[in-house]
């Protein structure tokens, strides 16, 4: 415990060392949902006959979520230790876990801090109605971040071989944007293209979000926390491959190089 | 005691494929005490050096340490310190104090911070553990590095071209106090340059290519 402490508080210091960094983040975040409550005022009426809230409600809540993924803490620490050189001290076969670890850690927790600064903005502006239940929220928070880090996990193992020319990263965050439903339901895809929403476990945390966020419903009442609990058992399918990606490396001699 | 047996070893890139021979069934034993490996650069010592650690996996060839032949897939780099010009071993943006803890603690070694500021005054970076390692000149960082190599204590100590960059002053005492631990351990200096080992290392000790 005490070296995934230390190498969270290592991310800290040096998310901190760049001292816009975090406030960046956190307006990219705002101004992104604000062009979602305009986009909401213009359209609303044409919008709304899809949605059971109104177009800025859904998008606050599945981007909220959608942030345990796409802020890609795990993938960037990755790429940003090899760039350092340092990745190599780091997974060494005796702290290789911790490592994984404190990121999967440190990644919750940035993207929880997110998460909890913009419903306190939402509460005290008054731009949304919530009914929260916020034990279920709780679950579906640790449950969705375990099982996008074993995603984020298998792409950085691309990462670690491929470098730069990582295809998976793209690809994994452009279906997960597409598919999943953040920006728009996954009914208004086309039908011959939505067995790729039901694969990803972000589909599963929107729609469970929706129900949390606005119909204060309990964890057990929930089918798609459950389907998210079976992603979670790829998280050491992910470590195993995250290894040997570092052991072909290794191999190859370019763990490294960037 | 520390023995490489035929180890041969190629960067390779994976698209397209291709192979770049580095070292060709190379063979060394090491006892207790400070050995020096002089080759030009481009021999790829610090490849071999990298290898001893455990961050690269050669083609072929074995490893035994203290008469054990090692697995390389639970490879025990902790047996081993390794000190690299080539390549960072500390965070630029945290302070030189920040990196010896963590980088410590992952080696499950105890934080002591008396022992750190003796080897601190002893190096004369007593006035750089608070400071940003970035803010740091070359030479302070490599300080800092030994002094991390130093408090790990381990019975291995691999060094590469570790002087290139260290005053007069400093460097006196950095040999001396090698030669004093070279007792009771392996400590390992690859270097291109002849004269910075000349009547430091033992002449039986030396290995030229």
């Amino acid at each position: 415990m005490k070296k995934i402490l230390y190498l969270i508080r290592k991310n800290f210091l040096i998310e901190i060392h760049y001292k816009f960094s975090i406030f960046s983040l956190f307006f990219s975040t705002l101004f992104t949902l604000l062009i979602f409550f305009m986009i909401d005022k213009y359209f609303k009426s044409k919008i709304s006959p899809f949605l059971s809230v109104d177009y800025f409600s859904y998008i606050f809540s599945s981007f909220m979520i959608f942030n345990y993924s796409s802020n890609q803490t795990i993938t960037n620490s990755i790429t940003s230790d090899i760039n350092m050189q340092i990745f190599e001290n780091l997974v060494e076969n005796k702290f290789i876990n911790y490592y994984l670890w404190s990121l999967i850690i440190y990644s919750f927790i940035i993207s929880t801090t997110e998460l909890f600064l913009f419903l306190i903005f939402a509460k005290l502006t008054g731009i949304l109605n919530f009914n929260i239940n916020y034990t279920s929220l709780i679950i579906l928070i640790i449950i969705s971040s375990l099982s996008f880090s074993a995603l984020s996990i298998i792409t950085a193992s691309f990462t670690v071989l491929f470098k730069r020319g990582n295809i998976i990263s793209f690809l994994l965050s452009v279906i997960e944007s597409f598919f999943s439903g953040v920006y728009f339901p996954v009914e208004v895809i086309p039908n011959f293209l939505r067995p790729i929403s039901k694969i990803i476990p972000m589909t599963y945390s929107i729609k469970a979000s929706q129900k949390i966020f606005y119909s204060n419903i309990k964890f057990c009442d929930i089918l798609e926390i459950k389907m998210l609990i079976i992603f979670c058992f790829f998280l050491p399918v992910s470590f195993l491959l995250f290894k040997k990606a570092v052991y072909i490396s290794k191999k190859l001699g370019n763990l490294n190089q960037y | 005691m520390l023995e490489l047996k035929n180890i041969s070893f190629s960067y390779k890139t994976i698209i397209p494929f291709k192979k770049n021979k580095v070292i060709d069934n190379l063979s060394l034993k090491f006892d207790k005490g400070l050995y020096s490996i002089i080759a030009q650069n481009g021999w790829g010592k610090t490849t071999l050096l990298k290898i001893i650690k455990g961050f690269l996996i050669p083609d072929c060839g074995e490893i035994i340490i203290n008469g054990a032949k090692t697995k390389f897939k639970n490879y025990p780099s902790d047996y081993f310190s390794l000190f690299s010009n080539s390549f960072k071993n500390f965070y630029p943006q945290l302070t030189v104090i920040e990196n010896i803890k963590l980088f410590l603690t992952l080696e499950d070694v105890k934080i002591d911070l008396k022992k750190i500021n003796q080897f601190s005054k002893m190096l004369g970076i007593e006035n750089y553990l608070n400071k940003k390692t970035q803010e740091l000149s070359t030479g302070s960082i490599a300080k800092a590095i030994l002094l991390k190599i130093f408090i790990e204590d381990k019975n291995f100590i691999l060094l590469d071209e570790p002087f290139s960059n260290i005053d007069e002053k400093s460097l006196e005492i950095i040999k001396d106090y090698l030669t004093k631990i070279s007792m009771k351990k392996t400590i390992i200096i690859a270097t291109s340059k002849r004269n910075e080992t000349k009547g430091f290392v033992n002449e039986k000790n030396i290995i030229s290519y």
